[in-house]
Formats: C-alpha cells, sequence, structure tokens
C-alpha cells in the first residue's frame, strides 16, 4: 500500500514538475507557427528523458550515489571538468529563465513590470530552499504545479482534430520558415530533456533513501509521471495552434502566450495561465538552484543535501544562494524572459551529448548498479539517445543563428 | 630512485616505450594488493583496454563505443612492477620487449 | 584493487561518516628491489589544477595563497589511515581536526549562522 501510495506520489508531483518556462515558450511558439506538426519532438524528447530519468533513479536505488559523484569516479576528473563547466553555464542561463518565466507569470497578473518582481521571486525561492526541506520542494510545489494541467482542460475545450493531431506525431519536413522550423525541433528536445532533471532526480533519490525497493516504483512514475507531463506541453502546443495559429500570432512575448487559456477559458484562464506559469517556472527554478548546488557539492565531496540545515552543509547552501543571486540580475537589468529561454533551450542542446554519454558507462558498472545494470535494449536507448544529442549539439549554434531571432 | 616519490595521476595515460624504442602502450590502471601491512602496486595496465577494463564496459555498451574509438581485441599488456622503469616517471619505460610481457585479450 | 577505478576520484568519508572532500590525487613510493607502495591521498584544487595542466598548478596555489583558508596547500592523508575502499574511500580521521573543514566551518562561523534559521 505504502508502495502503491508512493507510486501515485510520483507520478502526480512528476506531472506536476514537468511543465516549466522552457516548454512553454517552445510548445506555444511552436503551435502558433507550425500547428500540429511539431508534435514529435515533445514526444522524442519525452521517451528520452523518461529513459535517462528511470537510469538515474536506479543509479541511485542501488548505489546510493547521484550522477555526478559517479560520472567523477568513472571518468576522472579531466573528463567531469568539461560538463561541470558546461552545466555551470547552462544552469544560470535556464535559472535566470525560470526567475524570468515567474516574473512575467506575476507581471500578468498584477501589471507591475516583471524586474520589479524579481527581487521578490529571488528571495521566495531562495527562502523556500534555505528554511524548507527536500519533502517540500517535492511535493508541496509539485503538487501546486498541477495547476498547469489548466492546458489540458484548455486543449479539451478547443476541440482540435483527432487525425490533424495525430498527423503531428511523424516527422515531416517543414513547407515554410524552414530554419525556424529547425531551430524549434531543437530547442523543444533542448527544453524536454534538460540535463539538470537527471542531477536533480538521482541527488532526490538519494536524499528519500532510496533502495533496491524503489526500482520498479521509479520504473513506473518516471514512465507515467514523464509520459503525462509531456501530454501537459503537447496540451500548450494544441492551444497554440487552436488559439495563436489561425490569427497569425508569431508568439514574441508572453502576453500572447497568455491568449491560449484565455480564449478558451475566459478572464478565469488569464488569471490561471498567470499563476500556472509563477508556480512552474517557481518550481523549475527550485530544482535548477539546489541542482547546481548538488553538482558541486557531490564533485567536490562536501555535505550536501536539502534535508540538511544550512548551518550543516554550510558550501552547500551557499552555492545555491549565491546562484540564485547570479540568475536573478538577468531579470533585475531587463533581459527579455522569452528570448533568453529560447537561447538557453537551443544551448542546452550544445551540452547534452557530454551529460548523456556517461550514461553508458555509468548504467554499466556493475561496482555502482550490480545486477541493475542496462540490458541489451537500454543501452541501444541510450546509444541512440546519444546519435541524437550530438547531432543536436553540432546543428544548435547554426540553428540558433539561422533560426533564433 | 628509492625513496622517490611520484604523483600516481601524474602517470595515467603515458606512454610506454619498451628496450627497443617500440610503443607498448598508454598507462592506464594500476593494480595493487596488501603485502606485509602496506598497499603496494604489483602491475601496471597498459593499452586502451586498460581504460576499457577501467570503465568496466562490457557487450553492447562496449560495442556503442566503436565508432567513438574504441577498438574490440585491441591488445593490452600487463606489466609487474619490477619490469617498470619509473625513473623518469614523464617518460615511463619497460625493462625488457614487448613480446615478452603478459598480453590480455 | 585497482587504484584508477576504485579509488581515484571516489568521495573521502571520515570515522564519522562525514564526507570531507574527494581522492583528488594519490602519491606513489619507488623503493629499490620493491614493489612501489601507495603513501598518501591528496586533496585539494592545487592537485585537479595539476591533473588538467600543471602549468594551472602554481596559478592555483598563487590563488589559494591569497585568498583561500588552505594557504594553497594540499591535504594529505596517510594511506595507513584508510579503513576500506568500495564506492567510497573511508579513512579513520576526524575531519573536524583536518583542514577539510575550514571552508565550511569559515562559512558557518562569518556568515550562515547569522541568518535566521540557519541551525
Amino acid at each position: 500500500m505504502r508502495r502503491l501510495l508512493e507510486i501515485a506520489l510520483g507520478i502526480i508531483t512528476s506531472i506536476g514538475g514537468f511543465l516549466e518556462v522552457g516548454s512553454i515558450a517552445t510548445s506555444a511558439q511552436a503551435g502558433a507557427l507550425f500547428r500540429f506538426q511539431l508534435i514529435w519532438p515533445i514526444v522524442l524528447g519525452t521517451i528520452c528523458v523518461i529513459c535517462l530519468i528511470e537510469m538515474s533513479g536506479r543509479l541511485a536505488a542501488i548505489s546510493h550515489h547521484a550522477l555526478p559523484a559517479a560520472v567523477r569516479k568513472r571518468l576522472g576528473f579531466n573528463y567531469y571538468i568539461v560538463p561541470l563547466i558546461a552545466e555551470t553555464f547552462v544552469d544560470l542561463l535556464v535559472l535566470a529563465s525560470e526567475i524570468g518565466g515567474a516574473c512575467i507569470g506575476l507581471q500578468l497578473m498584477t501589471g507591475i513590470s516583471f524586474q520589479w518582481w524579481a527581487p521578490l521571486v529571488a528571495v521566495v525561492v531562495w527562502a523556500t530552499l534555505w528554511y524548507g526541506n527536500f519533502g517540500i520542494i517535492e511535493y508541496g510545489v509539485s503538487l501546486l504545479g498541477l495547476i498547469t494541467l489548466v492546458f489540458v482542460v484548455a486543449a479539451f475545450k478547443l476541440h482540435p482534430a483527432p487525425a490533424d493531431m495525430f498527423k503531428g506525431l511523424i516527422p515531416t519536413l517543414p513547407t515554410h520558415e524552414k530554419s525556424r522550423y529547425w531551430f524549434l525541433v531543437v530547442s523543444m528536445i533542448g527544453a524536454t530533456v534538460s540535463p539538470y532533471l537527471f542531477n536533480f532526480y538521482s541527488s532526490g533519490a538519494v536524499e528519500d533513501n532510496w533502495d533496491e525497493g524503489d526500482i520498479w516504483p521509479n520504473r513506473i512514475s518516471a514512465t507515467l509521471g514523464m509520459g503525462f507531463g509531456g501530454l501537459v506541453s503537447v496540451a500548450v502546443l494544441i492551444c497554440a495552434a487552436m488559439v495563436l495559429h489561425p490569427r497569425k500570432i508569431d508568439v514574441n512575448d508572453y502576453t500572447q502566450v497568455a491568449l491560449i487559456t484565455s480564449s478558451p477559458l475566459g478572464i478565469r484562464g488569464f488569471w490561471i495561465f498567470g499563476a500556472a506559469l509563477f508556480i512552474a517556472c517557481s518550481g523549475a527554478a527550485l530544482e535548477l538552484s539546489l541542482d547546481i548546488a548538488y553538482v558541486y557539492g557531490q564533485t567536490f565531496g562536501w555535505k550536501w543535501g536539502e534535508n540538511e540545515k544550512p548551518g550543516n552543509a554550510t558550501r552547500f547552501s551557499m552555492m545555491f544562494t549565491l546562484f540564485i543571486a547570479v540568475a536573478s540580475i538577468f531579470s533585475i537589468v531587463g533581459v527579455d524572459p522569452l528570448k533568453l529561454t529560447l537561447f538557453s533551450t537551443a544551448i542546452t542542446c550544445v551540452i547534452l551529448p557530454l551529460i548523456v554519454f556517461p550514461f553508458l558507462v555509468i548504467m554499466n558498472d556493475e561496482e555502482l548498479v550490480g545486477k541493475h545494470k542496462n540490458g541489451m535494449l537500454s543501452n541501444g536507448v541510450v546509444f541512440a539517445i546519444v546519435v541524437i544529442a550530438f547531432v543536436l549539439a553540432i546543428v544548435a549554434i547554426p540553428l540558433e543563428l539561422l533560426g533564433g531571432s | 630512485m628509492a625513496g622517490k616519490r611520484v604523483h600516481l595521476e601524474g602517470l595515467l595515460g603515458r606512454k610506454v616505450i619498451d628496450l627497443d624504442g617500440n610503443n607498448v602502450g598508454r598507462i592506464e590502471e594500476f593494480r595493487c594488493e596488501e603485502r606485509d601491512g602496506e598497499t603496494v602496486i604489483t602491475h601496471f595496465l597498459l593499452g586502451r583496454q586498460g581504460l576499457i577494463e577501467r570503465l568496466s564496459i562490457p557487450g553492447l555498451a562496449y560495442s556503442a563505443l566503436l565508432p567513438f574509438g574504441a577498438r574490440k581485441g585491441q591488445v593490452t599488456h600487463k606489466i609487474p612492477w619490477d619490469k617498470m622503469d619509473l625513473s623518469d616517471p614523464k617518460h615511463p619505460k619497460l625493462q625488457g620487449r614487448k613480446e615478452e610481457v603478459e598480453e590480455i585479450e | 584493487m585497482d587504484l584508477v577505478r576504485d579509488v581515484l576520484d571516489s568521495q573521502l568519508i571520515d570515522e564519522n561518516m562525514r564526507p570531507m572532500g574527494m581522492v583528488d590525487g594519490l602519491t606513489i613510493e619507488l623503493r629499490d628491489n620493491a614493489p612501489p607502495r601507495i603513501v598518501f591521498i591528496e586533496c585539494g584544487f592545487p592537485v585537479l589544477a595539476r591533473r588538467i595542466s600543471p602549468k594551472f598548478e602554481p596559478i592555483v596555489r598563487w590563488l589559494g595563497r591569497r585568498f583561500g583558508l588552505r594557504r594553497g596547500r594540499v591535504m594529505r592523508i596517510a594511506w595507513s589511515k584508510v579503513k576500506f575502499v568500495n564506492i567510497d574511500t573511508k579513512v579513520i580521521i576526524d575531519a573536524e581536526r583536518t583542514p577539510a573543514l575550514r571552508w565550511e566551518q569559515a562559512l558557518c562561523e562569518h556568515i550562515i549562522r547569522h541568518i535566521p534559521g540557519s541551525q
């Protein structure tokens, strides 16, 4: 019974925590420009993320070690320094985007410019981490994140044609704005397969003291939770395709995105969109801030853990404090959150191979995962993801230059 | 050479040459065991297989690395400590010929 | 036991199971007519810098002397203090009595303990 409850909570929190500013921005742009044609990158990204999240959880359950420590141990510091620097840079940009997204949510609800909200959002995120524990972030914030299901409700109310949607599952070549199309493909996969998710998930599993008995609950909640989470992203795309595409609205700021819920749900939809954006982005900001502290704590062997009092894990606590402070500067000085989001999701793809490749090594190491090491199928899937990641990394920057604006 | 201290991680990846100047491989691993209350290095593992052993990548995952430069069946050399000359740690030498040391498939 | 695979870059744990850094480096002693023996574990940024490139080590040591709490020095732990090696490396040492936690303690003393909710 306890396990069933854990699985149910795991699924719910995964759904609630899935959507963040990158998924919302890229799905909305994709729907507005290409209708249902770009559903497939969300599906592809979600399949990749399910596999890698399951492996991250399995690693933590068996070895009681999270991904960063395992990668440094197996591949050595000289390898790990590269993804460490890359991830610090990308996490900073993504965190700045999430803080910006949360501020825009508040701007939509109050009319006060997002820049003014940045210090407050930063303090709220920091205080939640400082005074809270892992349970609050895992369950509290993710449960609040269920508000993002408003996009699913809105999508149903818009009555999209099922046949058109199913066509979007199959990759097709664009007929117009080709570079924009491929840029969005890269950004959508980058927004879905965020490297921070794997570190955060495996570190959280260590904090929750997972063991061998958690392997199956992990499999089920990763698959269903992330799977349904992916559906919420698809719902954003459907709403944008039904509302923004017919009006030829090219998404240039988040106020236009708010139309996707206010059109089918009225003024309530507008308010809920603001709240959903604020909650989803704040939740992701919490995860990213913790992620960078986890990464540094595990790389350099500090005491770490959100369940520790800040005084017991001082370097860990200082790390997320500094990171939040620096990331909030982007919004304070007025960097456009939407542009920053699209840039950071594309840049995520550049570092993806560095993050995904170690799975091939770690998940076949008997010392770390024992008899639960990857089978042929899992290794084949990781290999395919590595290949996809390499392709995305190569094309991300040229596409950013061609189709990013 | 007695009493000379060397950073082990500085030896990692160093190319080892034999008496004839042939390349034997790169140092990838140090095998050690307990002897008389101290931990001593008994063998040096050389070559790509040494790296593969360190990373423990079997089966398909290993095959998956083939496009990234891994080679199946690459011969590795397992050199006993008394056959390795580390008097110049930057240029380790095999005290013998390549053919005389144990090969591991 | 394989030193690179099992020991290097593993988590160091003290006798109270407290994390106290990573095994950043290992030093061996070469002897005449006897196999090389492991003498100590090394921890610290200068060791990591040396691993990336020996050119970086003096820079990191200088930065450590200028701004660091360990004055750019490397922490060495005698190999005889190693209790066991599995995924982590456990040593029979109290981390509190070593320089390993100097930053942890200084941050607590000067910043963290002054913020409400830190303890």
